[in-house]
C-alpha cells in the first residue's frame, strides 16, 4: 500500500476552485464552477494524493435517475446529537485558534447562520458570539468560562474513557462530545459508544502525522458503532460521528467521508485558504465569503448525491459504501474501508 | 389484490389474469406470485436447494437450530440448472425471532462460495411460488391453478432485473421476511444504507435486491422494532424533511434513517398479524415509478397499470397515490390509508364517463396488439375515412404512434402507455382513463379524455390540445414548448399532482380544480414551474405559494433569519412575525425584510439557474379571456361541462410564469 503524505493535497486548481465559490476570485461566489466535460481526476489521470482518491461514486442510471438538485430537492441536512441539533449542511470549520478573536466571533456567527458547526478546538478563551448559539458550536473545556456551552468536547486518548465524566457533562445541561485522534482503535471507539457520548470527533491531526489515515479511521468507527452486539446495532443511529482533517480539500473529499460513515465534516485549512483569511480581513467580509464557500460546497454535495440518484445525504449517502467502488486499492484497503473493488456488483 | 371480510377468496386465475396482461413489462428472467391467509395452520418454510446433497445438508442445518423439520415434498424438481424447490413443516414453532436467526445464519452458511440453497419463506401466513421465466411460465411451473384454492391476498410480479442476475429463482420475486411478502418495481439508491441498517440489527444473508431488503426492513420494523404499520410505512416512503410536522415521526425518521427508501420505487406488500390481513402501497417521494389502486366492494386493488385492476375489475374505483405517500388496507377494514387526500374529490369525474354509441369505422381491439391497431388506422387514414371507434382497449401501447392524416379515432377501454406520442393530427377522444405518457412530442390534433390521465402527461407537448376531463397525474406539462403560431394547451379539469410544468418553455397550461370548490387540498402539488423559461400556467384559485417552484428548506431560512437576529441585524418582531409565517418564499421575505437583509437571505434561494417566478392570484385580462376562451368552452362541450365552464373565466386565477418571459401575446390559435 502507498503511503500518503498527511500535508494538505491541495494543488493551484483545487484553491482556485474553493476561491471562486467563495468570491475571491471569479464572478459568481457560491456557484460551483464549471470546468469541463469529463474529468482528470485521480487516480485515472492525475496522480492520487490520498486514499479517498482511489474511491470514484458509482453515477445514477438509466433506471435510476440522476436528480438536477438545482430544481428539485436533495436534503442536505443532518440531524445530529441523536437528532436533537439540526444543520443545513454536514459541514462545520475547525482549525480557529490562529486567526484574531474579532474573526474567530464572525466565524461562530456565519456558522450558525448557515446551520454547521463551528469548532473551538485549540482555542484558550471563549468568544462572546457563542452564547445563544451553543448546539452549534464545539467548545472544549476552559475552566472559568461555564457560560453558555451546550455542547463540551472531551479530548481521549487510547481507552482512558470514564463513563462519570460523561455523566457530569450532562449533568451540567451539556452535550458530551469525545475527541479522538485517527489512530483510535476499535476498543476506543466502542468505549466511546458505551459511554454514551452524543459524538465522536475523529481529528486526523491529534497526535501530528499519524499512520492512519482518516478515511480508514471513519470507516472503522462507522464499523464498530454498527456492531449489533453493542446496543442492538442502535448506537450507529444515536451516535453521532465527525470527521475533521487539515488535509480535505472539498466537496469530493466531504462526500467520500460521509459514504464511509461520517456525518459532518469540519474544515481546516481548505476553508481558511479559500475564504483567504488574513489578520488584514474584515470580519464582514469573511462572513460574506465563507457563506458563499458554504453555499458552493452545498450545491456540490447535493450535485454529487443527485448524479448517485440520491435525495437525501443522511439517510441515503452516510454509511452507503455501495455507492462507490474503489480503483487501484489492495485487498486490505477495500477490506478496512469496506468499498468494493470497481467492476464488482 | 386483498380480499375483504366476506368476499370470496382470490383464485390464483385472478391473480394471474392480473400479471399477464402486463407481459410486455416484464421479461422471462424472473416471475413469481405470493400470498397471505389469515387463517393458517402449522409453520412451513420453503427453500430452494440446488441438489439433494444440498437438501440434505440444508434440512440437517435447519434441524440443528429449529427442532426436526417434516419434509412436505418437493414442489418443483430441479434440473441441474435451475434449483428444485422444497417445502418442510414445523410442527413444534420455536418462534418468530429463533426462526428468523436460524434462516440467516443458514442462507449465509450456503450462499457463498456459489449458492447452494436459500430458503425463502417462513411465515406462518404467506407462500411464495417463484422461478425464472414469465409469469405464465411460473403459473404453469407450480400448476397454481389446481394446487390452490385461494387466497385472502395475492401479489404477482414479472421481472426486468438491472442489478441482479435473472438466471436463479432466488432473486425472482416476490421476497418474503416472517409474514411479509413484498414485490417491488425500481431502483432504490439507498440500498448499500438500508442494508447496513439491517446488518447493524443482525440480518446475515442478502441475495442482494433491493426487493429484498424492503422485505426485511417492513419486517424488521413491525415485528423486532414494534412500530405501527402507519409508522413503518411513513418512514419507508421518507417523505421530504419540510412536510414531517409531526415531531414524535421527525425523531423516528432520525432513528430509522437506515430505513428509510430513497430513488426510485413503487413497493406493493402483503402481510399478516395473525388478527388481520394487511395490504401496503408505497410511492417514493418523486414518484418515479407507476402505481394505481382501486376499491370495488369485495376487494382492493394495486398494480402498475390501470388495465390490470380493470382486467379484473371493470368498474372498480381507481386512483394514484400522492408522492411520498402511502395506501394501507386490511380485509377487516378495507382502505385505512388511501395513499391521497380527498378521495371522495379525487374519483368523482370517473363516475361519470360515458359511453356513446361507436361512431364510423367500428373495430374489436381485444384481440389485437398495436402494431395491428395502428396499421389498421394508417390503412383507414389512407381510404379516407374519417372516424374510428377501436373497442375494448386493454392496455396496448403507442396507440396511433405513426399514424397519419386527419382521423378522428375514439377509444372504449384503457388505452396503453405512450397513446398519441408524436401525435400530428388525429383527434382521439377516450371514454375512460388514459395511462402514463400520454401526448409526448405531441405537435397538432388532439387527445380528450373522459377519465384521469396519469403521471408524464403532454411532456415536451408542442402544439394541440390535451384536454382532461378528471385528474392528471406527476410532471404533466413538463418541457412544453411553442413554436411560431404553433401554441400547445393543456386543460386538467380535477387536480395534477407534483411538478406540474417543470422546465417549461412555451404553452398553456390550464388546471380547474372541478369539485375541489371550498376544499382545502390545493388543486396541484408541489414544485409547480421550477425551471420554468417560458409559458404559462393558469390554476383556478389560491396556489400555496410553497407549492410553487423549488424553495429552499424552510429550516435553512428560519436559522438564518435567527442568526440574523442574534447577530442584532434583525428584530424580535420582524423574527416573530417571519418564523410564525407559513411560507418562508422570496415574496414573504420582502414585505419583511429590508433590501440588505433581503439580499443577504436571497443567497439561499438563489443560483444560476435560478428564475424568479412570478405568481399573481388575479381576474384573467381581456387577452388572456379571448385566449382562453375558446378553449374552455371546447373543454365544457366536450364533456358536458357548459355550466360548470361558463363562469370560469370571471374567477379568480393564481397565474405563475417566469419574470422574464413577455406579457401574453395577442391570441394566435388558428382558431381565430
Amino acid at each position: 500500500m502507498r503511503v500518503y503524505s498527511k500535508r494538505l493535497g491541495m494543488d493551484d486548481r483545487t484553491l482556485s476552485h474553493l476561491r471562486q465559490m467563495s468570491g475571491v476570485e471569479g464572478r459568481m461566489p457560491g456557484e460551483p464552477p464549471i470546468v469541463s466535460m469529463g474529468s482528470t481526476a485521480p487516480p485515472f489521470v492525475e496522480q492520487p494524493r490520498a486514499v479517498l482518491d482511489h474511491i470514484v461514486s458509482d453515477g445514477a442510471q438509466v433506471t435510476r435517475p440522476s436528480i438536477d438538485p438545482y430544481r428539485e430537492p436533495v436534503e442536505t441536512s443532518v440531524h445530529i446529537f441523536g437528532g436533537a441539533v439540526r444543520l443545513s449542511m454536514p459541514l462545520g470549520v475547525s482549525g480557529l485558534s490562529d486567526l484574531l478573536e474579532g474573526l474567530v466571533e464572525e466565524v461562530v456567527r456565519t456558522c450558525y447562520r448557515m446551520g454547521v458547526l463551528a469548532d473551538l478546538f485549540g482555542l484558550h478563551y471563549e468568544p462572546s458570539s457563542v452564547e445563544g448559539r451553543g448546539d452549534y458550536v464545539l467548545t472544549h473545556a476552559v475552566r472559568g468560562t461555564a457560560a453558555a456551552r451546550n455542547v463540551q468536547v472531551v479530548v481521549l486518548g487510547d481507552d482512558d474513557v470514564d463513563p462519570q465524566l460523561v455523566e457530569r457533562i450532562r449533568a451540567e445541561g451539556r452535550r458530551p462530545v469525545a475527541r479522538v485522534p485517527s489512530t483510535g482503535t476499535a476498543d476506543l471507539y466502542r468505549a466511546v459508544a458505551s459511554a454514551r457520548f452524543d459524538a465522536i470527533v475523529i481529528d486526523e491531526d491529534l497526535e501530528g502525522d499519524t499512520e492512519v489515515d482518516l478515511e480508514l479511521a471513519v470507516a472503522l468507527c462507522d464499523r464498530v458503532l454498527r456492531d449489533p452486539s453493542m446496543g442492538g446495532g442502535r448506537l450507529r443511529y444515536s451516535v453521532t460521528l465527525i470527521a475533521t482533517s487539515s488535509r480535505l480539500r472539498g466537496s469530493g473529499d466531504v462526500f467520500k467521508l460521509l459514504g464511509l460513515g461520517a456525518e459532518v465534516v469540519l474544515l481546516k485549512d481548505s476553508w481558511k485558504l479559500g475564504t483567504n483569511v488574513s489578520r488584514d480581513t474584515r470580519p464582514s467580509v469573511l462572513a460574506e465569503r465563507l457563506e458563499n464557500l458554504l453555499l458552493g460546497m452545498q450545491k456540490e454535495l447535493k450535485l454529487l448525491a443527485g448524479a448517485a440518484g440520491a435525495s437525501s445525504l443522511h439517510s441515503t449517502v452516510c454509511g452507503n459504501r455501495e455507492l462507490f467502488r474503489a480503483v487501484e486499492l489492495d485487498g486490505r484497503v477495500l477490506e478496512a474501508l469496506g468499498v468494493k473493488a470497481a467492476g464488482s456488483w | 389484490m386483498l380480499r375483504k371480510r366476506g368476499a370470496p377468496p382470490i383464485s390464483p386465475r385472478i391473480a394471474f389474469t392480473a400479471i399477464e396482461c402486463v407481459r410486455y413489462r416484464g421479461s422471462r428472467f424472473g416471475a413469481g406470485f405470493g400470498l397471505v391467509n389469515l387463517q393458517t395452520g402449522v409453520r412451513r418454510m420453503k427453500a430452494f436447494a440446488v441438489s439433494e446433497q444440498a437438501e440434505r445438508e440444508l434440512r440437517r442445518e435447519l434441524s440443528m437450530r429449529l427442532g426436526e423439520l417434516e419434509p412436505l415434498g418437493c414442489e418443483v424438481a430441479g434440473d441441474g440448472l435451475t434449483p428444485g424447490s422444497y417445502v418442510y413443516a414445523l410442527r413444534q414453532d420455536p418462534g418468530d425471532e429463533a426462526v428468523r436467526r436460524a434462516v440467516q445464519e443458514v442462507n449465509r452458511k450456503f450462499f457463498r462460495p456459489s449458492i447452494r440453497a436459500h430458503v425463502y419463506a417462513w411465515g406462518r401466513h404467506v407462500d411464495v411460488f417463484k422461478g425464472v421465466g414469465y409469469p405464465a411460465d411460473v403459473y404453469q411451473l407450480y400448476d397454481l391453478e389446481r394446487r390452490l384454492r385461494g387466497a385472502d391476498l395475492w401479489v404477482s410480479h414479472t421481472r426486468q432485473p438491472t442489478n441482479s442476475p435473472g438466471r436463479l429463482p432466488i432473486w425472482s420475486h416476490p421476497f418474503s421476511s416472517g409474514e411479509w411478502v413484498a414485490v417491488h418495481n425500481g431502483d432504490v439508491s439507498s440500498f448499500g444504507a438500508n442494508m447496513s441498517f439491517l446488518e447493524s440489527v443482525g440480518f446475515l444473508n442478502f441475495v442482494g435486491t433491493d426487493s429484498e431488503v424492503i422485505a426485511f426492513l417492513l419486517d424488521h420494523l413491525t415485528s423486532v422494532e414494534r412500530l405501527p404499520l402507519e409508522e413503518a410505512c411513513r418512514i419507508l416512503v421518507n417523505p421530504f424533511e419540510d412536510y414531517v410536522q409531526d415531531g414524535r415521526s421527525q425523531g423516528r425518521s432520525v432513528v430509522f434513517r437506515g430505513a428509510r427508501l430513497d430513488g426510485p420505487f413503487t413497493v406493493v406488500a402483503g402481510y399478516s398479524d395473525g388478527k388481520d390481513v394487511y395490504m401496503v402501497v408505497l410511492a417514493d417521494r418523486f414518484k418515479f415509478r407507476p402505481v394505481v389502486v382501486g376499491e370495488d366492494e369485495n376487494y382492493v386493488y394495486a398494480a402498475s397499470e390501470e388495465v390490470q385492476i380493470r382486467a379484473v375489475s371493470p368498474d372498480a374505483r381507481v386512483w394514484t397515490l400522492e408522492p411520498g405517500s402511502f395506501m394501507l388496507a386490511s380485509s377487516s377494514r378495507g382502505v385505512i390509508i388511501a395513499g391521497r387526500k380527498r378521495l371522495d374529490l379525487f374519483v368523482r369525474p370517473q363516475l361519470s364517463i360515458p359511453r356513446p354509441e361507436p361512431v364510423g369505422h367500428v373495430i374489436d381491439a381485444s384481440e389485437l396488439g398495436y402494431q395491428q391497431i395502428n396499421r389498421l388506422l394508417r390503412e383507414l387514414s389512407q381510404r379516407g375515412v374519417s372516424d374510428v371507434s377501436l373497442l375494448n382497449v386493454r392496455g396496448q401501447r403507442y396507440i396511433g404512434v405513426g399514424v397519419e392524416g386527419h382521423i378522428r379515432v375514439r377509444i372504449y377501454g384503457t388505452p396503453g402507455n405512450c397513446l398519441a406520442n408524436l401525435n400530428d393530427s388525429i383527434d382521439f377522444e377516450v371514454f375512460g382513463s388514459v395511462q402514463d405518457d400520454v401526448g409526448d412530442v405531441m405537435h397538432g390534433g388532439s387527445v380528450v379524455v373522459h377519465g384521469d390521465a396519469r403521471d408524464v402527461l403532454g411532456q415536451a407537448l408542442q402544439g394541440g390540445e390535451i384536454l382532461v376531463k378528471g385528474n392528471a397525474g406527476n410532471r404533466c406539462g413538463i418541457q412544453m414548448r411553442e413554436y411560431e403560431g404553433r401554441r400547445p394547451y393543456l386543460v386538467v379539469g380535477g387536480r395534477v399532482d407534483d411538478y406540474l410544468g417543470e422546465y417549461m418553455a412555451g404553452g398553456v397550461i390550464v388546471v380547474l380544480g372541478l369539485g375541489y370548490e371550498g376544499s382545502d387540498v390545493p388543486v396541484v402539488g408541489r414544485f409547480a414551474g421550477t425551471g420554468m423559461v417560458g409559458g404559462r400556467i393558469y390554476v383556478r384559485g389560491t396556489v400555496p405559494r410553497s407549492h410553487i417552484g423549488y424553495l429552499p428548506p424552510r429550516r435553512d431560512v428560519l436559522q438564518y433569519l435567527r442568526g440574523l437576529w442574534l447577530d442584532g441585524e434583525l428584530d424580535g418582531r420582524a423574527f416573530e412575525s417571519l418564523a410564525a409565517c407559513e411560507h418562508l418564499d422570496p415574496e414573504t421575505l420582502s414585505r419583511h425584510l429590508p433590501p440588505d437583509l433581503l439580499r443577504r437571505v436571497m443567497k439561499l434561494f438563489e443560483h444560476k439557474y435560478f428564475r424568479r417566478l412570478l405568481v399573481e392570484e388575479r381576474h384573467l385580462n381581456e387577452a388572456e379571456v379571448h385566449e382562453l376562451g375558446p378553449v374552455l368552452r371546447a373543454f365544457g362541450e366536450k364533456f358536458s361541462l357548459e355550466r360548470e365552464v361558463k363562469g370560469l373565466l370571471d374567477e379568480k386565477f393564481t397565474v405563475i410564469h417566469p419574470s422574464t418571459a413577455q406579457a401574453p401575446k395577442p391570441v394566435v390559435s388558428e382558431e381565430g
